[in-house]
């Protein structure tokens, strides 16, 4: 159990020991978070469009079964093949089964956060297929046997040498080769001949249309049209949360999704899939996965809004100073620390402290989820459960025993002001001090203002 | 219960109470020249833009722009140097060595650069993706501002595949460096006529 | 103008001098000011760890002292925006609302309520303004870098009326400094990187003072400075504006 407990404090420390590096991670997400600034300072009707994208996810949840009912029907009449999972497991079930049917080999797969959720490729490499991530960050972390750090910038934690000794290990480049540009060559080189050999693509969702019944997916490498269009079978894995009732409402969410990951104006490609192609075969699973059970929680429900932009990671200055795999899950930063309590409140209970409440995630969210309202909630509830390491749940009863009696208050008050000015300095900074690491403490004064006030006014 | 019932049912459980959409609207009308518009905005993602009088000059400034075309698919007509049929073509794997390719978009967006391709139009869904280089051709009446105005003359007939293609592909995924030509086309050229 | 001071319990044992500056102040701008003496905290501390309920009768308490005031002010826009916030928890009695909507953080208090144009204070210094997230983001004292809104600050214009102050600009305008109540030690590391990032980019820009209307920020940050034995020092909003320095 002890082994399950992610705790944020502890990888953040490690994460902090290299202070360039960590520097080096804070300035370039820093740098992206400007860039989507810039970019949605120039739109005029930016706060409008948040607005809109807000009140369009809204009704989604508030009638979602029947979006879901009109989503599947219209899918249905476009050629496509329907499944629904309940959960991770029956989702790669449904996975391997359309795989087994077509005797696939080797799948291509395009990003999608949720089949990293549902472990889709370890499961399916069990079964003996083999899984080519096709996303130049996913490639990387997945030949060197990583997670994902960010859900847009996979590889953000790792420099350019790290990618240039990875390729050299798995892709036999020369020793020492750090240039992004070669780098990429490389890829390109070794993803054209996976693509050209896939027997099946997986690709996520980004909208799927219930007016229409098809899909809409965002990429700028073209890495999940080029497994698509080349394979006979597609394979596109959407959480019930992805639908958007109308094709007009793509024109307020292709608008605001890019600008917001990466401040570009729109991804390279923007592709719309109402269908297999002449000769193949598309098959959609809508998964659950817990989230019907957020939909439940009136607090939280919003957090299903979200549309995978990642702005909330670029600008969160924990995140940028912790990086992704410290929150071990699927969804890093703020936003991840919003959902996975509800996955599992006891294993990601530190990740709602994982923040100082600054708020910026909420501004920066294209679609408004009160992230860091949300944080401030899960926080209740974990103290509630009981989930809290324990002193400092004993340490709260005794702050407020002493904060709502006023005269222990200033008793204890005196005497605290009193032992921090003759406390030897080894007793105040020892490495169970965590304040005195790095901070000195304030000198305390002589008085406090309730004695200056009783000396002076009265 | 299936898992599609199964799901539904706590879905419909667990909703809240029904907020209405709101309302949708253009936000056209912001700019002066929405050609002058398309232009910057293609520059700024990688792509490059030239107008032509004739359609027939199409091939004198593909010819010029590379020295050698290798194979050349199209979409249209009037491109004489094309010398892959794209109807001839049964397997996508096939057009895995073409080089240019030069397409007819339906539609282009001022804001953001990018160009609508229909799924039809182009025969092969591939080709646009798998081409080494790619050149768009589209009319100036065919730019409109945004997305809004650009999803409000979108028909999708169904099935069907569209995109919209906004530059070269690319990747920042190493270090944040802008690489352009990721796994799709290096290079876009947009001829407006 | 009768108005209550609101002391948050860290000013009142540790920064005792920004209460003072705050009470001469409000006292030099026309007001009559009350000392509630059985105040101690609003709670924060205990809400923003989880135990929202723990700090029920603390903040009860709060409201008990200063539920027969029209003013409330308080030299600290974190805990001001506690009590009005997330005193929503409390049972919302005549009192704890009445206070919930008199509560002002100080410079919001002398921008819209006393709307005051001119000050009697000199600062002859280079000083680094520190936005603290409670204010900015939460009662929304300036623009935020984070939304499309035209610029307005109802900090800027107070300060700018010292004479001889000369305010610098910051490379991150608006980042939180990384103290977050509990954060500061439950997650040291990335709370003393976050401080560290901040002092650096005030002394970068040739701040001699970082100024901040949130004493748990700046006391945060002068714990950074003075390890690094900087010569930059922290000054409350509040003293700043009540200096005469010349
Ligand atoms: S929570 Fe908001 S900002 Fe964060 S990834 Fe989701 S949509 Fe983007």
């Amino acid at each position: 159990m002890i082994s399950e407990y992610i705790d944020h404090p502890k990888e953040a420390d490690n994460f902090n020991e290299d202070f360039q590096r960590t520097t080096w991670h804070d300035e370039t997400l820093w740098f992206i978070r400007e860039k989507r600034d810039k970019a949605t300072k120039s739109l005029p009707e930016w706060e409008e469009l948040r607005d809109m994208a807000a009140a369009i996810k809204s009704n989604v949840l508030s009638n979602l079964d029947d979006y879901l009912i009109e989503f599947e029907t219209n899918a249905i009449k476009n050629g496509i093949q329907v499944h629904w999972a309940l959960n991770a497991e029956d989702h790669n079930k449904i996975v391997h089964n359309i795989l087994l049917k077509h005797k696939v080999k080797k799948m291509v797969k395009s990003k999608s956060m949720l089949t990293e959720d549902c472990h889709l490729n370890q499961y399916l490499e069990s079964k003996g297929i083999e899984v080519i991530d096709t996303d130049l960050g996913e490639r990387i972390v997945q030949l060197d046997n990583q997670p994902p750090s960010h859900i847009v910038l996979p590889a953000i934690h790792l420099k350019k040498e790290d990618v240039g000794e990875i390729f050299h290990k798995h892709l036999g480049t020369e020793k020492g080769m750090s240039n992004p540009q070669a780098l990429t060559e490389t890829a390109r080189i070794h993803l054209r001949e996976q693509f050209l050999s896939g027997g099946a693509a997986l690709t996520g969702v980004n909208f799927a249309i219930a007016e229409t019944g098809g899909i809409a997916i965002c990429t700028n490498e073209g890495n999940a049209d080029l497994g698509v269009h080349l394979a006979p079978v597609h394979i596109a894995s959407m959480g019930i949360e992805k639908i958007i009732p109308k094709l007009e409402h793509l024109g307020v969410f292709t608008r605001v999704l890019t600008r917001s990951a990466t401040g570009q104006p729109i991804t390279a490609f923007t592709s719309h899939y109402h269908g297999p192609r002449k000769g193949a075969e598309m098959h959609i699973i809508i998964v659950d996965a817990g989230r019907s059970e957020q939909l439940g929680r009136e607090d939280f429900r919003k957090s299903l809004n979200c549309i995978r932009c990642g702005a909330c990671m670029n600008t969160c200055p924990v995140y940028r100073r912790s990086g992704g795999h410290s929150y071990g899950y699927t969804v890093p930063g703020p936003i991840g620390s919003i959902l996975s309590p509800g996955i599992d409140l006891k294993k990601y209970s530190s990740l709602p402290f994982a923040s100082t409440l600054c708020g910026s995630c909420s501004d920066v969210c294209p679609v408004k989820i009160d992230i860091h309202t949300q944080l401030y909630k899960w926080r209740q509830i974990i103290a509630k459960e009981g989930k809290m390491p324990f002193a400092k749940k004993q340490g709260m009863k005794l702050m407020n025993y002493v904060f709502s009696r006023p005269s222990l208050y200033r008793l204890l008050g005196k005497v605290g002001r009193n032992v921090l000015g003759i406390l030897p300095r080894f007793m105040m900074y020892n490495s169970l001090n965590a304040w005195g690491k790095a901070r000195e403490l304030p000198t305390p004064p002589k008085e406090s203002f309730r004695e200056w006030y009783l000396r002076n006014k009265k | 219960m299936n898992q599609r019932e199964q799901i539904l049912s706590a879905v419909k459980k667990n909703k809240p109470q029904s907020t209405p959409l709101p309302e949708m609207k253009l936000f056209d009308g912001q700019c002066d020249s929405i050609l002058d518009k398309y232009v910057e905005s293609l520059n700024k993602i990688g792509g490059t833009c030239k107008i032509i009088d004739r359609t027939e000059d199409i091939n004198m400034i593909v010819k010029s722009q590379f020295s050698d075309l290798g194979q050349v698919a199209t979409n249209m007509q009037e491109v004489l140097i094309a010398n892959i049929d794209l109807k001839e073509i049964t397997d996508p794997h096939q057009l895995e060595q073409v080089n240019i390719a030069v397409l007819h978009g339906e539609l282009a967006v001022a804001e953001n650069g990018a160009v609508w391709l229909e799924g039809k139009q182009i025969i092969h869904q591939a080709i646009p993706f798998i081409t080494q280089h790619l050149i768009l051709v589209i009319e100036r009446e065919n730019i409109v501002e945004n997305m809004h105005v650009a999803y409000s003359k979108i028909n999708i007939e169904r099935p069907s595949y569209g995109v919209f293609i906004a530059g070269p592909s690319k990747t920042a995924d190493i270090e944040q460096s802008l690489v352009i030509g990721a796994h799709g086309s290096r290079s876009l050229l947009v001829l407006i006529r | 103008m009768k108005v209550a001071l609101f002391v948050p319990c860290y000013i009142d044992q540790f920064y005792p001098q920004v209460a003072i500056a705050t009470m001469e102040l409000l006292t030099k701008l026309g007001c009559n000011v009350d000392f509630p003496l059985n105040q101690t905290c609003c709670g924060q501390p205990m809400a923003n760890s989880g135990c929202e309920k723990d700090a029920i009768s603390t903040g009860m308490n709060l409201v008990a002292n200063f539920t027969g005031y029209d003013y409330i002010v308080g030299p600290s826009g974190s805990c001001v925006l506690h009590v009005r916030e997330h005193y929503s928890k409390l049972p919302q009695t005549k009192e704890v609302t009445k206070v919930r909507n008199n509560i002002y953080e100080l410079s919001e208090f002398l921008t819209d309520i006393l709307q005051i144009q001119s000050l009697e204070a000199n600062f002859p210094f280079k000083v680094g303004l520190h936005q603290s997230c409670h204010g900015q983001r939460g009662m929304r004292l300036s623009q935020c870098s984070e939304l499309n809104q035209p610029y307005y600050s109802k900090i800027v214009p107070l300060l700018k009326l010292v004479k001889g102050i000369e305010l610098i600009e910051l490379d991150r305008k608006d980042e939180c400094c990384g103290f977050g109540g509990t954060f500061c030690v439950s997650e040291e590391a990335v709370s003393a990187r976050m401080g560290i990032d901040r002092i650096n980019d005030h002394i970068k820009n040739g701040a001699q003072y970082i100024t901040a209307g949130d004493s748990s920020c700046l006391m945060h940050l002068e714990g950074l400075l003075k390890r690094k034995g900087s010569s930059v020092r922290i000054i409350h909003l509040a003293e700043l504006l009540n200096s005469s320095i010349n």
